[in-house]
């Protein structure tokens, strides 16, 4: 245990040195079962959201119910791309599909079914959400969902386009 | 592989980015997880000599280019109440080195893999379980087309702390048809194997050592329709978990999906039989699995849908199971100002007729469980929202849980409420009841949560088993979390109930206990 404790101040030291600042180039796939990486949409120079979820997950169904209402809106003021990453397993992934478009999700939805993209981002609990520039670099994350972190979303979104 | 190593490596790798901080990059995550239990009379619990239990988690990864490796140091000091005893400890359990370049991908150390829907090979990680079945040996993807993809593995899988004693070995195929011949219709091929070895030096002649399981794949997908199937069989393999069976185990699966604008249907149905497939023989329980058999039904979240989850029964089962999301339009009677959603669920397991039979696909009399669900999502204005969900289950607990049990058949209503009182200020509360004339009774249950974004939450929880016949027990819950761009705080106070805790598919009976929990997150 004490070993543990001086690992974790001398990491709450150095998290400031570290940090995943590239989107990682881990297979995953398209609603259609089709190989992407996230590395991919880096090509589309626009700043990218992604939000890692699951079906199962109620505040990440929440945030992207927000996302959706405000997504128009969003649009005209920022070109961006908001991703959603679904670690659903095989248990749930093949219904990942018909619950995005029954949902009228205008965004994009992908499915990292053995959770290989969530660990190289190292996400542990969902939501978690991600803002990365154009240039694909790491600007903003956050851990959880409460109602009104969309506005913060935003307000990253817009400090970077305006920079 | 001792901490020396892993301290050595870790400190190469911070010294590595140190030295070139344009070229290489470092990133990780912390996860800590504390409780300290309280005595409990209601439930007859005593005081542990030891009241606290903590399971540590560091991960460190580092990234050059087409170089990468990772490590993942583990601490259960001792593992929380409901994980296996087994872990207790500290090691540095996954440790790998990879080269990723064009055609090929070789990673030598740990690694997760799935082939296909992991009916024959899931390695993965699951903390909420305990679970981590990681493979330790080498592997090799080649993608030498755009429409061929080829991954070959060697290696043992993890256990608990350690290292199973069996060998694995496989590779996987992935052949995107479509892309070949540039058509709309999108078909691909899949196909697996598997091997494992596990030496026996008992007396039985003939006994099978090596175990073979192969799967075969086609997905298609055209326009608004996708339909995938797999067909997997495994060889005899007895073991302690099959009562030391000598039948083949096979297993059949279809997933559909029907999609257009604000409309979408997903129907499943599979059929396994003899299927439990571990790395151990002689293991049992939900750990050392090789391949990965969720529960073909909804996953409940609700305080009380989490009572009767379904499990799946490896040695033999039928399921099938649709989910349908359909969004009234806004500014329509029905579909009101801000919209209105529905979903409807409906699952169904049962036995097959004959698990000695070969023919796979077929449904037998005795009902394990069902689950028909209706959900309305419904936003009143701006800032107001409710769900509401009715689900009718039956639930063979003498099947799913322990011999003896009830037959369960339960309703279950919850009203759930969103508020938002300014742009940063929620409030969201739950309240459920469960009426069931089996069992423990009814239960009632409420949750109110308040919600500060983006930094601070607070929840206070109860649910209560009225009818039960012995103490009519309380579980209630309450607790603050933190978070800021890179750290989770959360700490609770409260009263678990026993019973099934499930992660993705698979369920795990754990202890009931009272006491105060601490959990923090890190992603750097």
């Amino acid at each position: 245990m004490k070993k543990l404790s001086t690992l974790i101040v001398l990491l709450s030291f150095t998290t400031t040195g570290f940090s995943q600042t590239r989107l990682p180039s881990v297979v995953l796939k398209s609603t259609d079962g089709d190989e992407v990486r996230l590395s991919d949409y880096a090509a589309l120079k626009k700043p990218l959201i992604i939000s890692f979820w699951a079906t199962y997950c109620g505040p990440c169904l929440e945030e992207f119910e927000a996302v959706t209402d405000l997504y128009d809106e969003w649009k005209k003021e920022v070109d961006f791309e908001f991703i959603a990453v679904s670690i659903d397993d095989s248990r749930s992934a093949a219904r990942v599909k018909s619950m995005a478009s029954g949902k009228n999700w205008p965004f994009i939805v992908l499915i990292d079914e053995n959770q290989d993209v969530k660990r190289a981002m190292n996400v542990i609990d969902i939501p978690f959400c991600f803002i990365f520039d154009k240039n694909g670099k790491y600007v903003y994350k956050h851990s959880g969902y409460l109602p009104g972190d969309e506005f913060v979303m935003l307000k990253e979104l817009k400090k970077i386009t305006d920079e | 592989m001792n901490r020396i190593t892993g301290i050595a490596i870790l400190s190469v790798l911070i010294f590595s980015s140190a030295l070139a901080q344009n070229s290489g990059q470092i990133s990780g995550s912390l996860e800590s997880n504390t409780h300290y239990y309280l005595r409990d009379d209601l439930l007859l619990i005593t005081k542990p000599e030891n009241p606290v239990a903590s399971n540590n988690y560091l991960l460190l990864q580092y990234n050059n280019g087409p170089f990468s490796g990772a490590l993942q140091y583990e601490a259960y000091m001792p593992p929380l109440s409901g994980y296996p005893y087994q872990l207790e400890g500290n090691r540095l359990t996954y440790l790998n080195f990879r080269y990723t370049k064009e055609v090929i991908d070789v990673t030598a150390g740990s690694f997760y893999e799935q082939f296909g829907n992991g009916l024959i090979l899931r390695a993965y990680e699951s903390r909420e379980l305990g679970i981590n079945n990681a493979v330790n040996g080498v592997r090799v993807i080649i993608k030498p087309v755009k429409f061929l993809r080829i991954t070959g593995i060697l290696g043992r899988t993890r256990s608990y702390l350690d290292i199973s004693s069996s060998y694995l070995r496989g590779f996987n195929t992935e052949l995107d048809i479509g892309e070949v011949m540039k058509t709309k219709l999108g078909l691909k091929l899949g196909g697996g194997f598997i091997n494992r070895y596990q030496e026996y030096t008992g007396p039985v002649f003939n006994f099978p050592a090596s175990v073979n399981a192969y799967s075969l794949r086609l997905s298609a997908n055209y326009s608004n329709l996708n339909i995938e199937t797999e067909y997997a069989n495994k060889g005899i393999d007895p073991s302690i978990a099959n009562l030391n069976s000598m039948a083949n185990g096979g297993a059949f699966l279809v997933n559909g999906n029907y999609t257009a604008a604000g409309f979408g249907i997903y129907a499943s149905a599979r059929f396994l039989k003899s299927m439990d497939f571990r790395s151990e023989r002689e293991s049992y329980g939900n750990y050392m699995m090789i391949n990965y058999l969720p529960a073909n039904t909804w996953q409940h979240t609700t305080l009380l849908g989490g009572i009767y989850p379904y499990s799946t029964q490896a040695r033999g089962e039928a399921s099938i199971q649709t989910d349908i999301n359909y969004s009234l339009q806004k500014g329509t009677f029905p579909g009101g100002s801000y919209g209105t959603k529905l979903r409807f669920g409906f699952s169904h397991v049962r036995n097959l007729k004959d698990t000695n039979s070969p023919i796979l696909i077929s449904f037998g009399n005795q009902v394990y469980y069902q689950d028909l669900t209706f959900e309305i999502t419904r936003k009143w204005s701006p800032s107001v929202k409710t769900i509401t969900a009715l689900t009718a289950l039956k639930y063979d607990k003498a099947v799913i849980e322990y011999p003896g049990a009830d037959f369960v058949k339960a309703i279950i209503l919850n009203a759930e409420s969103q508020i938002r009182i300014s742009t940063t200020f929620s409030l969201r509360t739950e309240l459920q009841h469960l009426w069931t004339k089996q069992d423990d009774g009814n239960w009632l249950a409420g949750l109110a949560e308040v919600g500060l974004a983006p930094h601070l939450s607070f929840f206070v929880s109860d649910m209560w088993n009225y009818q039960n016949q012995g103490a009519e027990p309380h579980y209630y819950n309450s607790g603050i979390s933190f978070s800021t761009d890179y750290m989770r705080i959360s700490t609770g106070y409260g009263r678990q109930r026993e019973g099934l805790i499930c992660a993705g598919g698979v369920c795990q009976r754990v202890p009931a206990y009272r006491g105060f929990n601490l959990k923090l997150t890190v992603n750097f």
